[in-house]
């Protein structure tokens, strides 16, 4: 059974939170889900290539100009400045 | 008017004749809505405005000599396709008053034919469940059995088909998600190859998965519907664009790997006896070998999460949705249980000393599955089996136990992770709606398409 604290970790890394009445109820299921997905370790697959995605990507390159420029994206932003998308300080100074 | 049972052909020939008008026929739709809605459930917003202004728009292509196949039809969207001006949600708090700033390519491309929208449908939140009971604002009843989930995640698009409460109408498809429900509403879903169909402006899921497609009342209309929204597109680079060739084969590979223990008996008696039926229809049988069946399921629930955690890694409440008091408590408070669970798997297989052994070792066993295919098809036209192992579940029945809901989709996912086009067609039964599911190869859905006809006229 995968440990509270290990849940809690997890949580941290996917940015949430998970209180004490949701803990026993995420530990079981996760655990359950772990233990069916091991399933796969009892196929030997040193010598397969993996496949990430169906169809071979290739890069698109396009001119760096903007089309389709929509206002209503930035209306969307929970707050805006001067069509900047405006948020909390993140970086200071050390001093 | 009477509207039970039109398909797009029969209201396209009505419109065409003049029988009735786009406005008419979109009226009979709200209406019919009204009427029906509050018992089943299968709309998150109903698009009235929208939609009347649509109808007289159409009416006028019609009567200019624009009309396409489905000019003036009515039809709704699975509610994680954006649509420019109206509400996307994809059944989640998170999104709950999001107003979409652009139209989703299929959406685009729809609306040029002179489509009408009635509105969007419910969905398990963020198209993560088989059964609608994970919407974070309701659960969608089977109109087939109000006691009965319409499975899902495109619940709400196949209870409104099978209700009549639109003629087709539009779902995603990342591991079964549009042909299970189909299946448990007896009607008609198709996820059409990796590459066919644009995704852009559809909210993205598991994106190496993620399909568009339609949910009709039959095999004709689903290919009408295609026909319309497949192609190349900028915005979306993973579409391709395939000419198919004309061919004329006529062979069904059964495989033996889909017929073992957790298949419902009755599911069972009606897969047989529609191999027999096909027999009849002059189809070659042939039993084929699927051996790394058993795999795909653990496969999927390893690659569905992992890259949903990166798409979902968008909603941080900054640029859209909720914004309460940061990253983190926006998204504790307005994701449900179920998405919280997805992106915390998917992180947990990602991360540092887990990659290797999950998520790496499931793109391996994806190549193994891939493999399975290639070679069934070395000797077949298309693959038959159940779409579900079960019939539509009761609400609530597979609640506990997150596994027993993950094991309905033990036939669908496999098929999205080797790109495959699939489509189920209803079983012909008076009893609760069985899906035949049938497989086609990469880019050969007009094959896939014609055989499924055969069954389904």
């Amino acid at each position: 059974m995968i440990s509270s604290e290990e849940i809690k970790n997890i949580a941290k890394l996917s940015y949430l939170e998970i209180n004490d009445d949701e803990m026993e109820e995420i530990r079981n299921s996760f655990s359950s889900i772990l233990e069916y997905i091991k399933k796969l370790q009892e196929l030997d697959t040193d010598d397969i290539e993996a496949t990430p995605s169906i169809i071979e990507l290739e890069s698109v390159m396009r001119e760096d100009i903007a089309k389709d420029n929509n206002g209503d994206l930035i209306n969307a932003f929970s707050r805006s400045k001067n069509n900047y998308l405006e948020v909390k300080k993140i970086l200071y100074n050390e001093d | 008017m009477k509207i039970e049972n039109l398909t797009i052909e029969s209201a396209h020939k009505g419109l065409k004749n003049g029988d009735f008008t786009s406005v008419e026929l979109t009226n009979a739709y709200l209406q019919k809505i009204e009427e029906k809605d509050g018992e089943i459930k299968a709309f998150v917003t109903v698009t009235k405005d929208l939609a009347l202004r649509q109808a007289k728009e159409a009416d006028e292509m019609i009567k200019r000599g624009e009309m396409t196949m489905l000019t003036g039809i009515p039809c709704a969207f699975k509610d994680n396709y954006l649509i420019e001006g109206e509400k996307c949600t994809a059944s989640s708090r998170f999104l709950e008053n999001y107003i979409a700033p652009y139209n989703a390519t299929v959406v685009e491309k729809l609306k040029k034919q002179g489509a009408v929208f009635l509105g969007k449908t419910n969905l398990d939140e963020f198209a993560m469940g088989s059964s609608c009971e994970k919407s974070a604002f309701f659960k969608t009843k089977n109109p087939k059995d109000l006691e009965r989930v319409p499975g899902g995640s495109s619940g709400g698009s196949a209870a409104a088909v099978s209700s009549d409460m639109c003629i087709y109408a539009l779902g995603s498809d990342t591991g079964g998600s549009i042909r299970q429900p189909a299946s448990f509403c007896g009607v008609v879903g198709f996820k059409p190859t990796y590459g066919t169909v644009s995704r852009n402006g559809i909210i993205a899921f598991a994106s190496s998965l993620d399909q568009a497609g339609p949910i009709t009342k039959n095999v004709t209309d689903a290919q009408i519907v295609f026909e319309a929204i497949r192609g190349r597109d900028e915005y979306d680079s993973t579409t391709v664009e395939h000419a198919e060739e004309e061919s004329n084969s006529f062979k069904i590979g059964v495989p033996k790997e889909y017929f073992v223990d957790g298949l419902d008996k009755e599911v069972e008696k009606s897969i047989r006896e529609a191999i027999e039926q096909y027999k009849k229809m002059g189809a070659e049988i042939v039993d084929i070998s699927l051996p790394h069946t058993e795999y795909a399921l653990a496969c999927y629930y390893i690659i569905a999460p992992a890259e949903a955690s990166a798409n979902l890694a968008r909603f941080d409440g900054l640029r859209y949705g909720q914004n309460v008091d940061g990253i983190i408590s926006n998204r504790t408070k307005y994701f449900g249980s179920e998405v919280k669970k997805r992106i915390m798997l998917g992180t947990y297989t990602l991360s540092s000393g887990y990659y290797d052994a999950f998520y790496k070792k499931a793109l391996k066993v994806r190549t193994l599955i891939k493999n399975d295919f290639d070679e069934a098809f070395k000797k077949v036209d298309v693959i038959l089996g159940p779409t579900s192992p079960c019939l539509p579940f009761k609400i609530g029945e597979k609640q506990e136990d997150p596994m027993a809901m993950y094991l309905s989709d033990i036939y669908t996912v496999s098929v999205n992770l080797a790109g495959l086009p699939a489509i189920s067609i209803p079983f012909k039964t008076e009893g609760l709606p069985i899906g035949i599911h049938l497989i086609g190869q990469s880019f050969r859905e007009k094959e896939l398409l014609k055989i499924a006809n055969n069954y389904d006229r």
